[in-house]
């Protein structure tokens, strides 16, 4: 799972001089192998380790995962800041962790 | 799909979709993880299958006894008659596992959603969260056909043997030696890797396409037929827990139409656990 920072402010209040940390992973080849664990799995653990206004960038290029992407965060309340093609075309969502875990 | 050996065995989503509301027909979700799948959505009408609860024995290492079997099918509201609609979650590994099991008890009408849950949903095709619910069925199941299924004497004995071939459905990772236990499934594990010695490795995934449907007859054949399984000889399919090696059963029996092949569903987690056999490590995957 990569992490980077961005300066946080705009969007729900975040204060400007603090920064959130942007983790980001990538979901291609999930489930290929039987050797990792689930697609969905893989994201509930990494939104689990985000601190309160961490943000999560999943890239799920197949539409199953990014399916059950939406619907795990829609059942937990979780916000999703974007959904939509990436810039290689795939989709990316973005989580917002409000309260730090789901 | 029709040059298949049984082709009536495989529906395509747009005939699961146009039977969603058949009364002979019971759409059945499989599931590693109902709640990565099943529970966030499902196909319309479709009653949830756990493969864990639902096809295992409840104590001891084993698919589901007969009486098991019976009561799940009574309680989806399923007779002997009814055409079952398989798929699933994990690129339909565990509804093959499913199937193999619904085999071995002799259900007539079984069926696969070809592509499965991901094609499914990459078409865009109607999803539901509402829970079937179905009349209780009274069934009646033969004895198992012990035919499809190979324990671990089976294949010892069998080792060596020119008319047998056996075929490693793992990753060649696997296969290889330099995976014995994925720390993610923790049941799954094996006190020593590599693969049972004479063994071939032809990963599952090597019989689909990019959209999880079937290749082509064709190129089945050629992809067995190249390491030399064929369907001259008995071949016994293994992975790690025996799911995986189903979908590769089922491929084998009903697409290519091999005449005898069986699942040793034991696989490398038992036979990398048990003491005394024999294991072959780091050989050349052609």
């Amino acid at each position: 799972m990569g992490q980077r920072r961005r300066r946080a402010g705009g969007e729900g209040g975040g204060n400007l001089l603090s920064t959130t940390r942007i983790h980001s992973i990538d979901l291609s080849g999930a489930e290929d192998l039987c050797t990792e664990p689930g697609a969905l799995e893989r994201v509930r653990r990494a939104y689990a380790a985000l601190g309160p206004g961490d943000r999560l960038d999943v890239r799920a290029p197949v539409a199953e995962h990014a399916f059950a992407v939406r619907a795990w965060a829609r059942k937990n309340a979780i916000r999703v800041v974007e959904d939509g093609p990436g810039p290689d075309g795939a989709t990316r969502l973005v989580l917002e962790a409000v309260h730090g875990q789901a | 799909m029709s040059d298949y050996a049984h082709p009536e065995v495989l529906v395509t989503t747009a005939w699961a979709e146009d039977h969603l509301n058949d009364p002979a027909v019971r759409i059945l979700e499989v599931d590693y993880d109902p709640s990565s799948a099943y529970e966030l959505g499902h196909i319309p009408g479709a009653a949830l299958v756990d493969w864990k609860k639902d096809i295992n024995h409840a104590t001891r290492r084993d698919i589901l006894p007969r009486e098991q079997f019976e009561r799940l099918m009574g309680r989806l509201g399923a007779t002997p008659d009814t055409t079952l609609i398989l798929y699933g979650d994990m690129r339909n590994w565990f509804a093959a596992f499913a199937f193999w099991t619904f085999k071995i008890y002799g259900h007539e009408d079984v069926r696969l959603i070809n592509g499965g849950r991901r094609k499914w949903i990459e078409e865009g095709r109607p999803i539901s969260e509402e829970i079937p619910s179905f009349s209780a069925a009274q069934y009646s199941a033969p004895e198992a056909n012990g035919g499809l299924r190979s324990f671990l004497p089976d294949v010892r004995q069998i080792l060596g043997r020119d008319d047998f071939r056996l075929v490693d459905v793992r990753s060649p990772a696997e296969y290889k030696g330099e995976i014995a236990a994925p720390p993610e499934y923790a049941t799954e594990g094996a006190q020593r890797s590599g693969h049972i010695p004479g063994a071939v490795n032809i990963p599952w995934a090597q019989a689909i396409l990019e959209d999880d449907t079937f290749k082509p007859v064709e190129q089945l054949r050629e992809l067995y037929g190249a390491q030399g399984v064929t369907p001259e000889a008995s071949v016994i399919a293994y992975c790690r827990i025996g799911e995986r090696s189903s979908h590769t059963w089922f491929v084998l029996t009903y697409l290519l139409g091999y005449p005898v092949v069986t699942n040793y569903d034991g696989s490398w987690s038992e036979w990398g656990n048990a003491v005394g056999v024999p294991v072959e490590k780091e050989a050349a995957i052609s």
